[in-house]
């Protein structure tokens, strides 16, 4: 009896998890529920991405909290500038005390998409903020899908074919975050945490190396995505040879992405790509996926160089443990952005 | 979903307790019915509409076969072939002919670019179509009857521990077992969890940690040493025989957990003393299906040494096509036929005498052999392949840089040599006394977690 008992308890059990595990609204509900809870709740993220990741909390060296702090820098000129920022989570910590000359600041977050809404006698100046690892991802037009004016609807949207769902919806099935979710669910608990985080230290300590999809740095010392130092994959990474098209056709869309924001009436468009840390860390054998970008004769758009600026002094732009810049690495986007923002007004100019 | 997931340890779990408590086989039936296309369904759902359409032609191609006789039986099977067939040319070689097609217009100065299909590779396409035209070919050879219970046949091609990777069956020895109503089994759940435990092992905890070492020195061709080289290749040889075998491994382990066997597909190849040995250890339910269902019926043997040899060269050429529409499979397959060929012949047989030294040199001699031709399997391209293995041979200076350090090198090794052990002197999985059994499940869990290399790495012979 007490065996049929277990086994239905398991069988339900088993079929409640891969239920939540599939479903959006279950997971959210749990892991709000989950965020309030401190024994069961869920293992806190707060020494970086990566180190999160790995379970390398205890390494010292490695450990990365956030310590954004931007100050409103003097100015004293006029505020006729309205800002667009367009980024990931690059952008979270910046507001609008960090910029100078500023009449509005508007922040979309490029995982969610926003809309914006021109007022013409202002100076509108967007800048498209992308992370090197992401810029293949992103650079195409589907950035008009996900930002565009408030009241027209861009030609792209309109012109783009309504997707046809069935009537029975199966993408469930494959949900590609399913095991993310079942450990999750089964295993993210604080109390499981030491088992974790010592599997991470022998890993560390005796293979020197970090688990899973991080890849600890040569000298030790930081930790990058592995896809971002992987060599293995041809045209995806960045220490593998690039196909002879594919600057062309990146350059190609940046300029298509240029010419569409500028007819809406930006006057000035920036591209900003923040190098993958393990391409100004680790340079050797990159690929030069952002030189040859930005130097292209091609660009149209102007660009905020910052691999030029952190392949100077390569350790102190970014969080050892995580895959974000150091408060001095924002520091210093923030100073490019000013400058840009005080210069005078080069709406006519067409290049850095 | 793969087998090295939680979402498959949770699904299987629930899959095998509700299969025991079922009373009757039609719900046991309809219970694997559904978990499998679940299963299939798990990497894209729409791939289940194309294999669905190759079980209901071949289910009733089937009929029809059994039903008639001459012209009309050949014309049935004929009809299933060219269905089985078409979907794999359409989905698995129409880019690749097209692509040849396109470059070879280009060599001769023509521009041309007939559209490629946009459409990813459906999961294990090569593996089921194959299972499938195994029944029907055997309807008509009268060796088996044809299936009437429609969910049995679909469940013969679909039955999710071997429907994505093998082995491949023959209907003779699963339907019958599809069909029989079999109690639980304490003793065959034992044996199953313990190869399942055993099959994770070789993949997360061996053909993972090689991966590292193989993916660097096939990413570093040019700047790594010829001895790191020679290392990438030995230890690719024992990725893909972990990563594959682990695979099988899992796949019989989680039948015979539901008292289902499964064919045998690996019998130690790397003790071969020839190619001709290892190809009847290595992937055995494929090398009998070509054996059986195309080398024979060309003639096989009887039909003279050269015509043997050509029907030879063609399997291996099928062979090599079978694993991907690349240049380099087909390089690799033929390869394996000229050298099948080449040393067979008599001169080659005598070469070494039968003590033990000289049967011990001829296993290094072919795993040396059989190793070089894995560069061809594993490289992006034939000269990448060339390259890498003159460079093996020039004995160049360069990194000795394997993408782990000193201490995991040699615990790879280590585990390379545990691993040969077991198979070689330890190889039964059934474990009689339940505390043992207990003992050895708690044990492996826990090295499997503890050394077990976690990434999003797929099983090789999914991609097939």
């Amino acid at each position: 009896m007490l065996k049929r008992i277990a086994r239905y308890f398991f069988i339900v059990f088993g079929l409640v998890v891969l239920w939540a595990s599939t479903w959006q609204p279950a997971m959210e509900y749990i892991s709000d529920a989950r965020s309030k809870d401190t024994w069961w709740g869920i293992y806190q993220r707060v020494n970086g991405d990566l180190v999160s990741i790995t379970y390398l909390d205890n390494i010292e060296k490695l450990r990365s909290i956030a310590d954004y702090t931007v100050t409103r820098p003097e100015y004293n000129g006029p505020r006729k500038t309205e800002l667009y920022l367009y980024a990931d989570s690059y952008g979270w910590h910046i507001n609008d005390t960090a910029f100078a000359a500023l009449s509005g600041f508007h922040f979309t977050d490029k995982y969610f998409g926003g809309t914006y809404q021109l007022d013409t006698a202002k100076r509108n100046i967007l800048i498209l903020l992308f992370t090197e690892r992401e810029i293949q991802e992103y650079m195409d037009t589907s950035i008009f899908n996900t930002f565009h004016s408030a009241s027209e609807k861009p030609a792209e949207i309109a012109a783009a074919p309504v997707a046809q769902h069935s009537s029975i919806d199966l993408s469930w099935i494959s949900n590609p975050k399913m095991n993310t979710h079942i450990e999750y669910n089964l295993f993210n608990y604080q109390f499981l945490m030491p088992v974790f985080k010592e599997k991470a230290e022998f890993n560390y300590y005796v293979f020197k190396r970090a688990s899973g999809s991080v890849a600890l740095s040569d000298d030790g010392d930081f930790l990058f995505f592995g896809d971002a130092v992987n060599t293995n994959r041809m045209g995806s990474t960045y220490y593998t040879g690039l196909r002879p098209d594919h600057i062309s056709k990146l350059v190609y869309n940046v300029n298509r992405i240029y010419d569409h924001y500028k007819q809406e009436g930006f006057r000035e468009v920036y591209l900003s790509i923040i190098p993958n840390p393990s391409t100004v860390i680790q340079p050797a054998g990159y690929n030069q996926l952002i030189p040859l970008i930005q130097s292209s004769p091609d660009l149209r758009m102007k660009t905020i160089d910052m691999y030029s600026i952190f392949k100077q002094t390569p350790a102190t732009w970014f969080r050892p443990g995580d895959t974000h810049w150091s408060n001095k690495g924002l520091r210093s986007w923030l100073g490019e952005v000013n400058s840009r923002l005080v210069a005078p007004d080069q709406t006519h100019s067409t290049k850095k | 979903m793969t087998f090295n997931s939680l979402q498959f340890l949770v699904f299987f779990m629930v899959v095998t307790l509700w299969f025991f408590s079922l009373s009757n086989q039609k719900g046991r039936i309809l219970l694997l019915l559904i978990a499998s296309c679940y299963f299939y369904m798990a990497f894209i759902p729409e791939y289940i509409l194309i294999l669905g359409g190759t079980i209901v032609i071949d289910y009733f191609a089937g009929m029809l076969i059994e039903k008639s006789e001459g012209r009309s039986r050949k014309a049935w099977l004929i009809i299933s072939l060219i269905a089985n067939i078409g979907v794999l040319a359409v989905f698995k070689y129409y880019n690749f002919f097209i692509d040849n097609i396109n470059s070879s217009f280009l060599f001769f100065g023509k521009a041309t670019s007939i559209p490629l299909l946009k459409m990813a590779l459906p999961i294990g396409l090569s593996f089921h179509t194959f299972q499938a035209m195994s029944y029907t070919i055997e309807v008509y050879r009268k060796n088996h009857p044809a299936e009437r219970n429609f969910m049995v046949y679909a469940l013969y091609v679909m039955f999710y521990p071997q429907l994505v990777a093998g082995p491949i069956e023959r209907p003779q020895h699963i339907l019958p077992q599809l069909k029989e109503f079999r109690p639980y089994d304490w003793n065959n759940v034992k044996e199953g969890l313990a190869r399942m435990l055993w099959g994770f092992f070789k993949k997360v905890v061996i053909a993972d940690r090689l991966a590292m070492v193989v993916d660097r020195t096939f990413g570093h061709t040019q700047e790594s040493s010829s001895l790191a080289l020679a290392t990438g290749a030995i230890f690719y040889s024992f990725q893909i025989y972990c990563d594959f075998s682990g695979y099988s491994d899992i796949a019989i382990g989680a039948a015979k957990v539901m008292n289902v066997g499964l064919m045998e597909n690996f019998k130690e190849p790397y003790s071969s003393s020839s190619l001709h040995e290892f190809w009847s250890r290595w992937h055995i339910s494929l090398s009998s299906w070509f054996r059986d269902y195309v080398y024979i019926p060309l003639g096989g043997n009887r039909k003279g040494p050269w015509r043997k040899r050509v029907n030879i060269l063609i399997v291996f050429l099928l062979s090599g096509l079978w694993h991907g529409a690349n240049w380099t499979f087909i390089a690799w397959g033929l390869l394996h036929g000229l050298l099948v060929i080449l040393l067979t012949r008599p001169a080659f047989s005598k070469a070494a005498n039968s003590n033990k030294t000289g049967a011990l040199i001829k296993v290094v001699i072919n795993f040396i052999l059989v190793t070089l031709l894995w560069v061809f399997f594993r490289s992006e391209n034939i000269a990448a392949a060339w390259h890498y293995i003159k460079r093996i041979g020039s004995l160049q200076t360069g990194s000795n840089y394997v993408g782990v350090n000193k201490i995991e090198l040699m615990f790879s090794v280590l585990l390379i040599a545990i691993m040969l052990y077991r198979e070689k002197y330890l190889r039964s999985h059934a474990i009689a006394s339940n505390t043992r059994f207990y003992f050895y499940f708690g044990a492996m869990v826990v090295i499997c977690y503890f050394f077990g290399v976690f990434t999003e790495n797929q099983f090789i012979y999914f991609q097939f």
